[in-house]
């Protein structure tokens, strides 16, 4: 039989291909957003609701701003003067995922940073803390007290659209977000004429990101040129960026510092 | 504060810490070894595992205070020379990375199972390992570069051989 040389495309498809990345993720020099420390950085840590819905009935942050190393707290009362606009949704259903096919009825409520008066998920933020280290921040959080009034919860989709419903946001007056038909070609005829039917209903679970590096986040100020440079553990850094006020960021992708590792996929978009 | 005094990597390194402080912070904040990774302070997933006196351990539980006298060793400790340990050069051939997190945790865990004399056999390595965690399921190749990395050094150092293969549960 005939020798026949290994083709030259085996090197690389199917070829087992060593990672650039490896050396140094395998020597601890990997560089994550919890490994940044900046000169008099301040540390931020947040008073999260316990329950799904409620109203704030009282919120008293006297006894943390007291603590030691605690340079502010704030609720969302107090900060609401500053914020110019809700945050922005990222991935708004139609306009940018299915653009042949957009809904029109998809209604975004409000997200505000920190909650005003009610929260409407658990773990929503009701006060954050500014300390000047990871303890005294994680301390101070403890000494916020807060009294909630509860509300009654939703935690069924087909529940959350019966009439009588508790409506979580008031200003929308029903639960729905929005209905996104979907469909490819002549539905239709291919039902009529296809020999078997099935009819069926289908439900997704809630997608849950949960990558092992933890959520994080480091800001740097540079007032003098009214920017920022943020570091941020995301699988999507474009994405994110174009959520933040455009003319006040800069992202500096290679002077300076390096872009930080995300644990969170290994795709940035 | 209390005064510890403890080698690093080789290095004695003495300092004043806070009693409350955790061996993990002590690492990353106070000498700068960041390449041990804290992914839960729970103890859950173990990405900040260390050798501390030849056993790995948890450093998200362990204080400072506690680590007083020890021998701790990091992922920094591991390569010398320019040459990567068995381990990582293992974990590397096998692709047992993708976002890296997990890893520094990983190989400690995994030295600590290899040089406690564990059995090798797949599910006693998976067995080993159910303390650490890894997010971008590589648990496969995880496994697959501690068996191979383990015959290699057991070759190596026929010393430090089987002893009677009690299965660990975990890292400490």
């Amino acid at each position: 039989m005939t020798q026949v040389a290994e083709p030259e495309a085996k090197r690389w498809v199917g070829g087992g291909i060593l990672r650039k990345e490896d050396p140094e993720l395998l020597t601890g020099q990997g560089r994550y957003v919890d490994d940044i420390a900046l000169p008099g950085m301040l540390w931020l840590s947040f008073v999260r609701s316990p329950v799904a819905h409620a109203t704030i009935a009282n919120l008293d942050t006297a006894a943390a701003k007291e603590l030691p190393g605690v340079l502010a707290v704030f609720t969302g009362q107090e900060l609401a003067e500053e914020w110019a606009a809700a945050m922005p949704c990222a991935w708004p259903i139609g306009n940018r995922i299915m653009p042949e096919e957009p809904t029109n009825d998809a209604r975004t409520p409000d997200h505000w940073p920190v909650a005003k008066g009610r929260v409407r998920f658990m773990g929503e933020i009701v006060a954050v803390v500014v300390a000047d280290s990871r303890e005294h921040a994680a301390d101070a959080i403890e000494a916020v007290e807060v009294d909630y009034d509860e509300l009654p919860v939703v935690t069924d989709m087909l529940d959350a659209l019966e009439d009588g419903s508790q409506v979580i946001h008031d200003s929308l007056g029903s639960n729905e977000a929005y209905t996104w038909g979907m469909s490819n070609g002549d539905v239709d005829r291919v039902f009529a004429e296809a020999p078997v039917v099935v009819k069926e209903r289908y439900y997704h679970p809630r997608l849950i990101p949960n990558a092992i590096e933890p959520r994080g986040v480091v800001v740097q100020p540079i007032p003098a040129q009214g920017e920022f440079t943020l570091w941020s553990a995301t699988q999507i850094p474009t994405s994110s960026r174009s959520c933040w006020p455009s003319r006040s960021i800069s992202t500096r992708p290679r002077s300076g510092w390096s872009p930080p590792m995300s644990a969170e996929g290994s795709a940035p978009s | 504060m209390r005064r510890i005094a403890l080698t690093v990597n080789g290095v004695r390194r003495e300092a004043e810490v806070e009693p409350r402080l955790l061996l993990v912070y002590f690492l990353r904040e106070t000498l700068g070894l960041t390449g041990t990774n804290v992914g839960c302070d729970t103890s859950s997933c173990g990405a900040c595992t260390v050798m501390m006196d030849g056993k790995s351990v948890k450093s998200c539980t362990v204080l400072a205070v506690q680590a007083d006298g020890a021998e701790i060793t990091t992922i920094e400790g591991l390569a010398s020379d320019g040459q990567l340990h068995p381990l990582q050069e293992s974990f590397r051939k096998n692709h047992g990375l993708q976002c890296g997190f997990c890893t520094p945790g990983m190989i400690m865990a995994g030295l600590g199972l290899i040089e406690s004399g564990a059995g090798m056999e797949e599910e006693e390595v998976r067995l080993g390992l159910e303390g650490n965690l890894c997010r971008c399921t590589g648990y496969q190749n995880i496994v697959k570069a501690i068996q191979e990395a383990a015959g290699e050094m057991r070759q190596a150092a026929p010393a430090a051989a089987p002893q009677p293969a009690a299965v660990q549960g975990g890292s400490e």
